[in-house]
């Protein structure tokens, strides 16, 4: 290669560097303006917002209550011991408050933008439409709440066996929180791609439903259920993976036969949604839809 | 035709407009429910190689989770919420002017839904019945059967006029569904809609048991998985707390409604 050759080919790769940069910096100014507002929007119904931490305070307690109960009566769930079981419980409410705080409220709103034709406005603006869809709303109330179960969580770990205590565990815990992080990612592609058909179809309020109750299946440790119904949960219909497999991974030590579903499956549910995004965005005819 | 009867048909009409949308709706929730808690309960059982905890077997376990959406169904049907929502945009103001109590419009309405419901649980459970006819389900004598139903309907009014009351608030809030939300959990963890309330530690359950979710939710359903009729004290007990709670949650409904109507504007928040 010539030196004129790869000096253009060094400025091209800058160029490029310098073009991603700019454009992450301009969408992350952008989810600030929505933060704000959504900030601005949830502080002026003050009992709306105050009933919403209530709320989730309740499903929180009702969710502990219930492992409790279960406890009770057995020291294992699952091959999960009582320590492991609540680090589990804490865990998943964690991805709630993560996936109910970020785009709970952008993602219910979805279906009737499009029923509507309202989702034209979205559209015709000049960023993605699928940035816009999912993190336009910010759910300030839950933002409390997703709080409240981090401490769950921390609290959770530090008082069990697992609480780190060397370089080894805090990298482990570290991992733990990542793996939480590509859970909720899961969690939303799964959601959404129960609701991307309102491109196509009048109501989706059924699959809204059915996404939500099959969430259900993923708040118990994989290990109560049988290898078929596992197999379905885990690759097909993922929820066992997005919220069952990082705390496992975590509790479990990370064997392998846990971990690399994860990330395969969030990198498989990913491009299909973003498929099936587009070819939804291009299907879409206003209220006619 | 009555107004009862009539309501019941504009209901159905609302149900069959979606029919396909109705129907997964409904499997969706009541399979999940079913099969989720049968898989825990299941391993639970399988793990401390027992034959019954806290009094119940693995199958009577099963045929409650099996009855459980039903029961929720038929008492708390929550996804009707018209009450707030009237309030909230002015609907209101039309159905004051007609000749008949709103109330009492909204709480047919509401059984009507309730009640129409049911239909694609029944398909389902007569599959069931077929595939296992030696089944603890299939053998449930028509009695206990007949008793849940009824019991489900007295239980009926005492959950509408306790979500009436945060319908009701409506008059001065803006939202109110995150606070039926709350009852909604708290009526399903407290009535044994998570874990039946016999599973409950001592203490807690001689509390619990005193509220009303438990006497509208868990009891008649736990009657029916265990296939015999209650003895006669603990039905009167059980009758006269559901009859106290539903006289106190009328009595404040009727205090919020003459309350509210002062305050409505007439078109709405």
């Amino acid at each position: 290669m010539d030196p004129l050759e790869a000096r253009t080919k060094s400025i091209q790769w800058e160029w490029n560097v310098n073009i991603l940069f700019q454009e992450i910096l301009h969408y992350a100014v952008i989810w600030i303006a929505f933060l704000r507002a959504s900030f601005a929007r949830g502080l002026q119904f003050r009992s709306d917002f105050f009933f919403r931490i209530l709320m989730d305070c309740f499903y929180y307690a009702v969710n502990l209550g219930f492992f409790e109960v279960l406890l009770h009566h057995t020291s294992e769930l699952g091959s999960l011991n009582t320590e492991q079981t609540r680090i589990f419980v804490a865990g998943f409410l964690f991805m709630d408050g993560l996936y109910m705080t970020f785009f709970s409220s952008s993602l219910w709103l979805f279906p009737d933008l499009i029923r509507k034709g309202n989702f034209d406005y979205t559209l015709v603006r000049p960023v993605s439409s699928f940035f816009l869809t999912v993190f336009r709303d910010f759910s300030v109330g839950s933002f409390f709440n997703f709080l409240i179960a981090c401490a769950i969580l921390t609290y959770q770990i530090s008082t069990s066996s697992y609480a780190p205590s060397e370089v080894g565990s805090w990298l482990s815990v570290s991992l733990y929180i990542l793996f939480l992080l590509v859970g909720t990612s899961i969690m939303l592609a799964t959601r959404l791609l129960f609701l991307v058909p309102a491109f196509w179809f009048t109501q989706v309020d059924a699959l809204r439903d059915l996404s939500w109750s099959i969430q259900n299946i993923g708040e118990r440790p994989s290990g109560v259920y049988p290898d078929r119904v596992r197999f379905v949960f885990t690759y097909i219909v993922p929820v066992l993976t997005a919220f069952a497999l990082p705390s496992e991974s975590f509790l479990l030590g990370w064997p392998l036969d846990r971990w690399l579903p994860l990330t395969g499956v969030a990198v498989l549910f990913w491009g299909v949604l973003l498929f099936f995004w587009k070819q939804g965005t291009r299907a879409y005819s206003s209220a006619s839809s | 035709m009555s107004l009862p009867r009539q309501l019941f048909r504009i209901e159905l009409e609302r149900a069959l407009t979606y029919r396909l949308d109705f129907i997964m709706r409904i499997l969706a929730k009541a399979l999940s429910v079913s099969l989720i808690s049968w898989f825990l309960w299941k391993s639970i059982f399988a793990a401390n190689q027992t034959q019954e905890i806290g009094g119940i077997t693995l199958e009577q376990m099963g045929v409650y989770y099996l009855f459980l959406p039903l029961t929720l169904m038929l008492v708390m049907n929550l996804d009707y919420d018209s009450l707030s929502t009237d309030i909230y945009d002015g609907s209101l103001s039309k159905y004051l002017l007609y000749p008949r109590s709103y109330l009492w419009m909204t709480f047919v309405r509401k059984i009507a839904s309730s009640w129409i419901s049911i239909a694609p649980y029944l398909v389902v459970w007569f599959g069931f019945v077929l595939l296992l006819p030696h089944s603890a389900l299939a053998q449930t004598p028509i009695e206990v059967l007949f008793f849940y139903l009824i019991w489900s309907l007295i239980a009926f009014p005492c959950f509408f006029l306790l979500s009436s009351i945060l319908d009701l608030l409506a008059f001065w809030f803006e939202q109110t569904w995150s606070l039926r939300s709350i009852l909604r959990f708290t009526a399903l963890f407290l009535g044994g809609g998570y874990v039946p309330t016999e599973l409950f530690p001592e203490g807690l359950r001689y509390w619990v048991e005193l509220l009303p979710a438990h006497s509208m939710l868990g009891f008649q359903t736990l009657v029916l998985a265990k296939g015999t009729l209650p003895a006669a004290e603990t039905l009167y007990h059980q009758l006269s707390l559901l009859m106290a709670w539903s006289l106190v949650s009328g009595g404040v409904v009727w205090i919020l409604w003459r309350r509210g109507l002062k305050v409505f504007s007439g078109s709405g928040m």
